[in-house]
């Protein structure tokens, strides 16, 4: 064992490459807005900063349902401050959202995701608060009728929550 | 959090090259290997004022939306080769009158990534919490783990047992 760890770990410890999402197609849709994004992010540290060459940021991966539960990746929208896109109303779209790093110094990066399946209904409209700090992240769905009515916290929904329809 | 991610991957490999270390199979198996202290493992106890059903509806709740997740980790092989390590977590819940077991499975595919030792088709156990009623407005947190790190999900198992803050620890750190 004594000589293994050395190796693996001299070979872990020369990460390197950048991961997650860089070059995702931006997610395009000409529906009107429904999805309302706010983002607060905090690096977790300061490897990540653009100051010493790295980058932290958030995504939001867009994957469409079909009735039997099948995902259809649409694009990715880049999580900077508020940003409002157009997801299919009455069908369910699965939103992921992932966190990236990644590092100049060590050339290493990672990432993680969080996730959640989503049926807008017709008319009204989401509001999504990503807030990231000290390596912890909220990420809060709410329901809004812009016809006056009060917004209500939506629970997330795993993935297989889905049920597939007979066709 | 690059430096975190690494050191966990680097003891799955570790892990995985040397029989002595042998991960935890099932819940069970991760206890009788904290109890009996075998390498990376770790126990926190934690007592909370607040009744058994409550401090369980909460973690529970949180354990399920927080940790089921998938993070990449990028690995220079040497010269200009370069993999990826897919982390993959499933977070499970088992609900009773006397004990909420929560469990956390963690399993690393990549190319070249191989994890031995048999782990179960949804990864090997690292973290297990229980949570138990002591009297009726108090409840009992033990948490036991086998994996070094993770040390947001420990506060976070804190802050949702205490209801202090509802965020998701980054497992990706």
């Amino acid at each position: 064992m004594g000589k293994i760890l050395p190796t693996r770990l001299g070979l872990l410890l020369f990460a390197g490459a950048l991961a997650g999402c860089a070059g995702a197609p931006p997610y395009q849709s000409e529906l009107p807005p429904n999805l309302n994004i706010k983002t607060k992010l905090g690096s977790p540290s300061v490897l990540l900063t653009a100051t010493l060459g790295g980058r932290f940021d958030a995504d939001m991966h867009v994957i469409s349902v079909d009735s039997r539960c099948q995902k259809n990746y649409r694009g990715s929208v880049r999580l900077d401050g508020a940003v409002s896109v157009g997801i299919p109303a009455n069908q369910p779209s699965y939103l992921v959202f992932e966190f990236s790093g990644s590092s100049a110094p060590t050339r290493g990066s990672a990432s993680g995701t969080y996730s959640t399946l989503l049926t807008p209904r017709n008319g009204y409209q989401y509001d999504v608060d990503v807030v990231y700090a000290d390596k912890m992240y909220s990420i809060t769905v709410y329901e809004r009728n812009p016809r006056g009515g009060a917004r209500h916290e939506v629970e997330r929904r795993p993935f297989s929550a889905c049920e597939a329809k007979a066709t | 959090m690059v430096a975190a991610r690494l050191l966990v991957l680097s003891t799955a490999l570790l892990f995985s090259g040397c029989g002595s270390l042998q991960q935890s199979r099932t819940a069970d198996e991760l206890r009788n290997n904290v109890k009996s202290g075998a390498a990376f493992t770790s126990r926190e106890v934690f007592e909370v004022k607040k009744p058994y059903r409550q401090v369980s509806d909460t973690v529970r709740k949180k354990w399920m939306e927080c940790l089921d997740s998938t993070g990449t980790s990028a690995i220079h092989r040497g010269g200009n080769s370069f993999g990826s390590a897919t982390n993959t977590y499933k977070p499970k819940a088992a609900v009773s009158e006397r004990r909420t077991e929560l469990t956390l499975q963690h399993r690393v595919t990549g190319t070249g990534i191989t994890q031995v030792g048999g782990p179960p088709p949804e990864g090997f156990f690292i973290i297990v919490t229980d949570v138990y009623p002591t009297d009726k407005n108090t409840s009992r947190v033990d948490v036991q783990k086998h994996m070094p790190g993770y040390d947001g999900v420990l506060k976070a198992i804190h802050n949702w047992a205490q209801g202090t803050n509802m965020s998701c620890p980054d497992l990706a750190q």
